[in-house]
């Protein structure tokens, strides 16, 4: 019974108020906060498209989590080069992520995602994977040589 | 280093106003939504109004959104978003006719979510004009008409055609509105005086709908008319299978007779038919033989013909034959109306009951003379037993 509650669909305006700003905060953190704009409303218009296919109400998080990450790809396969570093957004409340963040915008797009994911959104391996169109060994690698090539640039 | 492009807005990393509108008013434009809504302030309050594709489908007078939001995803599809452009044209026109610019609505309304019966009531209502002394006995296919008097005769004031044009969207809308705007004082509704009663109207719910002040008192007279220890009716709300609409004759907001009328496709000699009768018709004991209960049966019966329903059909004791008689309602002689279940039948002739009723669509009327003197399978359930 709880089960069933808890896998309704809500109504799609409970899903967007629930993740804008957090959907939001990841889109600036990749590609910046102009293109965030734009990559924000393709992000919420893909969902609206697949809402009616969703077949249940769980891990909408980490599903407009996997559309935001896949706007973001698509437009960088389209226009290259990604935006400068100093662009980003770097509100973070956690210290060590932080410290890197702001380098992240150099790194190809897939890893990138991953590691924001990872480190700036807590997501499980899964989800990225989901997110990124690969396996989970794929985005647990994506992430971790993402972070070994920020930590190189540190130095 | 955060980038503040706007100092006004106040999450440092989330969706600016301004972005948030702009995706609120592209998903209607890409037509992504099932259904969009937005809150609009009026002389009576806060309405929420909402509108699918087809058109107007919700106004809720004092709304309470959450319960809104999984009622509309629930009636049209999860997508359910606050986007204020779909809705300016039913502002613009709610904001006239408050301002009494405006007699009649262009609107397109949705009565898709509705049940069969009410979407049928509200299209009725929504053709009678704006401000036409509301008698019940709107303009109706003449045909439909028994030899009972001409509609002009009558004097019951009902509001709800020309105020729940407004928003014949629903029958929410009806409700909503109907307490405070056109049946208040300010309301830009035309209204007929009653001499000892002050201004008496008939408002219309489902009976779920019906505003607990109203509710409260109506329950008040059927306690006063059947004490609940020798209660005919056991029940204080009826099985809502049953659509249940609630007809109330109100006068400064004393519920003076309440009716309810029930509604059902029956299977009678292999044909079905879409049947509703009169249930719990109570008048306030001290208003009574001032032909209040009069009137609201005589709409009842009059909103019935208008609905398109086949056949309206109920029981009553044989005192009171006279009083529906006089209300348009016709005897069914030797006629039986088989209640409660198939497996547990509950008959109308194991009691004193006088059975009437009265033929309203083109195959009821074919089809009246295999009712008349024959055993009618009712079988309105448990709840209501010969409704």
């Amino acid at each position: 019974m709880m089960e069933a509650v808890i896998s309704t669909i809500p109504p799609f305006e409970r899903f967007y108020e629930q993740h804008r700003d957090e959907v939001f905060g990841y889109l600036v953190r990749l590609v910046g906060r102009q293109a965030a704009e734009d990559a924000f409303q393709e992000t919420f218009l893909r969902a609206l498209r697949g809402y009616p296919q969703l077949a249940h109400g769980r891990h909408l998080r980490a599903w407009a989590f996997t559309i935001a990450t896949r706007v973001v790809l698509d437009l960088r396969r389209r226009r290259e080069p990604a935006p400068l570093a100093a662009e980003l957004a770097s509100v973070d409340e956690r210290p060590a992520y932080a410290e890197l963040e702001h380098l992240a915008g150099e790194l190809p797009a897939t890893e990138r995602a991953a590691v924001v994911l990872r480190y700036g959104y807590d997501l499980e391996y899964a989800d990225i994977a989901s997110a990124l169109g690969s396996s989970e060994e794929a985005a647990r690698q994506a992430a971790s040589s993402g972070v070994r090539r920020l930590r190189r640039r540190m130095t | 280093m955060t980038i503040q492009e706007n100092p006004h807005h106040p999450p440092p990393n989330g969706v600016t106003t301004d972005l948030d509108a702009r995706f609120r008013a592209r998903a209607a434009e890409e037509h992504l939504l099932d259904v969009a809504y937005d809150f609009t302030d009026s002389p009576i309050g806060s309405l929420l109004v909402a509108t699918t594709e087809r058109g107007l489908c919700r106004v809720s007078f004092d709304p309470e959104p959450e319960r809104e939001l999984d009622e509309l995803a629930r009636l049209h599809g999860a997508r359910v978003l606050r986007s204020a452009r779909p809705l300016d044209d039913v502002r613009r026109e709610l904001d006239e006719y408050f301002d009494h610019r405006r007699t009649t609505f262009d609107l397109r309304v949705d009565v898709a979510g509705l049940p069969a019966f009410q979407r049928q009531v509200l299209t009725e209502l929504a053709r009678v004009p704006y401000g036409e002394v509301a008698t019940y006995g709107w303009p109706r296919r003449s045909a439909s008409r028994g030899p009972h008097a001409p509609s002009a005769a009558r004097s019951t004031a009902i509001q709800s055609p020309s105020c729940s044009r407004a928003t014949a969207s629903s029958a929410r809308a009806a409700s909503s509105l109907a307490t405070r705007a056109g049946w208040s004082a300010s309301g830009p509704c035309s209204r007929s005086k009653d001499v000892s009663t002050g201004e008496i109207r008939i408002v219309s719910w489902p009976e779920a709908e019906v505003p607990p002040g109203l509710r409260e008192q109506v329950m008040a007279l059927q306690r006063q008319a059947w004490p609940p220890d020798e209660s005919v009716e056991p029940s204080n709300t009826h099985d809502p299978a049953l659509e249940p609409l609630s007809m109330l004759l109100v006068a400064d907001g004393r519920v003076l007779s309440a009716l309810d009328i029930l509604s059902k496709d029956i299977t009678h000699q292999g044909r079905r038919f879409a049947a509703s009768g009169l249930s719990t018709v109570v008048t306030d004991e001290a208003l009574r033989g001032r032909g209040f209960g009069h009137r609201l049966v005589e709409a009842a019966h009059d909103m019935l013909a208008a609905s398109g329903r086949d056949l309206g059909i109920f029981t009553c004791d044989r005192p009171l034959q006279a009083f529906y008689e006089r209300a348009g309602w016709k005897v069914f002689p030797e006629t039986v109306l088989v209640g409660g279940t198939p497996a547990a039948p509950f008959p109308s002739d194991r009691f004193d009951k006088v059975t009437l009723g009265d033929f309203f669509s083109a195959k009821g009327r074919r089809f009246a003379d295999t009712f008349i003197g024959s055993r009618i399978d009712l079988y309105p359930g448990e709840i209501d037993k010969l409704w």
